[in-house]
């Protein structure tokens, strides 16, 4: 199966498994998929309007220290990315 | 040229048959360790085998500092020193400033140990500098190097579904751990949480159920055998308003998909600049807000008006909630410093049972956020400072009056 199909045909199999709060580790897992096509993916969903990317903080930004700390403020609180549906998302699955 | 959608995908079919192979996913070592902590099964007791440790070295440092070293110093030393030299030993400065002493047999007698003197220079300086700071520099330190190990995301991760049963996610854990810490960045943090309906859930929960680490670190410096019940109410009640809030409150609480990082190696320096960053911040809110509240409740007695109160409101203290009058004082504390609210209960001890302690601290606790907590309260939007307000004077009463009443039904009331 080509990428394009691959992802077209998969994307409302992980939409469908983010409306029910996931990780990407395990959609890796439960998909045998590669991470990083999964993340691919992501970005593509994203890109598209079915996913929107949650602005997280880093802890360090609520006392002013992310001048300090290495995040810069722009990192995704200690690392880590979330993303949630949007309504286009919701519709797609539903 | 301009390419149609179509064409895009054929091109980026043909690079990627090209350029990439895909592979079935391989469980790594390191995949493993990681999944420890997220799995349920064994994730629990993993989390609470870390809880357990942050706990004891939380203990052990500040007792070690506090009890090993600030009360000699501020007992044998600075109270005796400050006694002596002040002028006007038993006027009304004296007392807000050093201390308010006792009566015995018509003499004014002075306190032994600065808990008990409640002077802004006496039991101001103790409670900031001798009890909360050690519990403050050990608990964001701890803090640091769970968040730069990232073990936190992973936290969130395992204790998303539970969350979800009060309205919130799993990465409300990182308010919620915060403001163990103090509740101001924990307000402030309600921020990365996505809907309306969320933040509220989590800044009121905050406000009401979340101790700060000053007050957790004089509890467990000052009543260690209470605190365990002290922080099962607390608990219980986070999950019980949540719920309830959650079933009330309108608005979404979504689903999240979440990328977890993997485990790094902390970074002393990232640690050092975090931990001097808050104690720092600590130093500029919290000590000032000490001093105050020694100076406000010293005026307040010295003016009869915390006699007044206490018998103003005995009724709904003693017949409501099941505790002294007396409290009246260190309610009042409370609004500026619920670590110094603590140990004026404390002073008061020889008034109560353990279970009128256990109580009134958890009193202490909900009945209303600290004066800093407040001003950041507010800065997120008075509609939901007035909502978390009508929230908690409706939490206080049921929660306080049905906390007497579970201490009835035991005999222990």
């Amino acid at each position: 199966m080509g990428e394009r199909e691959f992802i077209m045909s998969g994307m409302d199999e992980v939409l469908s498994r983010i409306e029910n709060g996931t990780t990407i580790d395990t959609i890796v897992k439960e998909l045998s998929m590669n991470r990083s096509t999964l993340l691919a993916m992501i970005e593509f969903l994203v890109d598209e309007q079915y996913l929107e990317v949650v602005d997280l903080q880093c802890s360090c930004s609520t006392s002013n220290l992310c001048e300090q700390c290495q995040c810069s403020g722009a990192d995704t609180g200690h690392g880590m990315a979330m993303y949630v549906l949007t309504s286009k998302g919701l519709r797609f699955i539903s | 040229m301009k390419l149609s959608t179509g064409d895009r995908w054929d091109l980026i079919d043909k690079i990627s048959k090209e350029t990439v192979t895909f592979g079935a996913y391989k469980h790594t070592l390191k995949d493993a360790i990681g999944e420890l902590t997220v799995k349920p099964m064994t994730g629990i007791p993993v989390a609470i085998a870390i809880m357990y440790g942050f706990w004891s070295v939380f203990g052990s440092f500040a007792g070690f500092f506090t009890d090993g070293f600030f009360v000699r110093l501020f007992d044998a030393y600075w109270l005796p020193w400050l006694q002596e030299i002040f002028p006007g030993q038993g006027g009304w400065l004296y007392a807000i400033m050093v201390d308010a002493g006792g009566i015995e047999s018509g003499e004014f007698v002075l306190s032994s140990n600065c808990l008990e003197s409640f002077g802004v220079l006496t039991s101001g300086l103790f409670v900031a500098v001798g009890v909360v700071l050690p519990a403050i520099i050990i608990f964001y330190l701890m803090l640091a190097l769970l968040e730069d190990i990232g073990y936190m995301p992973r936290l969130a991760v395992l204790l998303d579904t539970v969350l979800h049963r009060v309205g919130l996610h799993g990465y409300a854990i990182v308010p919620t751990v915060l403001s163990l810490g103090c509740n101001v960045p924990g307000v402030a943090a309600t921020r990365i949480l996505e809907t309306k309906k969320q933040r509220f859930i989590m800044m009121t929960l905050l406000a009401i159920f979340i101790p700060c680490g000053a007050q957790i670190g004089i509890m467990q410096d000052l009543m260690p055998n209470l605190m365990g019940w002290i922080l099962l109410y607390l608990i219980i009640g986070y999950f019980i308003f949540g719920y309830i809030l959650n079933k009330i409150v309108p608005g979404k609480a979504p689903e999240f998909l979440i990328d977890v990082p993997p485990y790094r190696r902390p970074l002393l320096s990232n640690i050092g600049k975090k931990v001097g960053g808050r104690v720092r911040g600590f130093f500029v809110v919290a000590i000032p807000f000490v001093l105050l509240g020694c100076a406000i409740v010293g005026v307040l007695y010295q003016l009869g008006v915390i006699q007044f109160l206490g018998d103003a409101l005995a009724p709904v203290f003693v017949g409501w909630f099941g505790v002294p009058k007396e409290t009246a004082g260190p309610l009042i504390a409370a609004f500026l410093r619920k670590d110094l609210a603590v140990a004026q209960l404390d002073a008061i001890s020889d008034l109560m049972t353990p279970y009128q302690m256990i109580t009134a601290v958890v009193l202490v606790s909900i009945y209303f956020p600290c004066v800093a907590t407040f001003a950041m309260m507010l800065k997120e939007g008075w509609k939901e400072l007035l909502g978390a307000l009508a929230v908690l004077t409706v939490v206080v009463f049921a929660y306080g009056g049905l906390i007497h009443l579970i201490g009835i039904l035991l005999g222990v009331a």
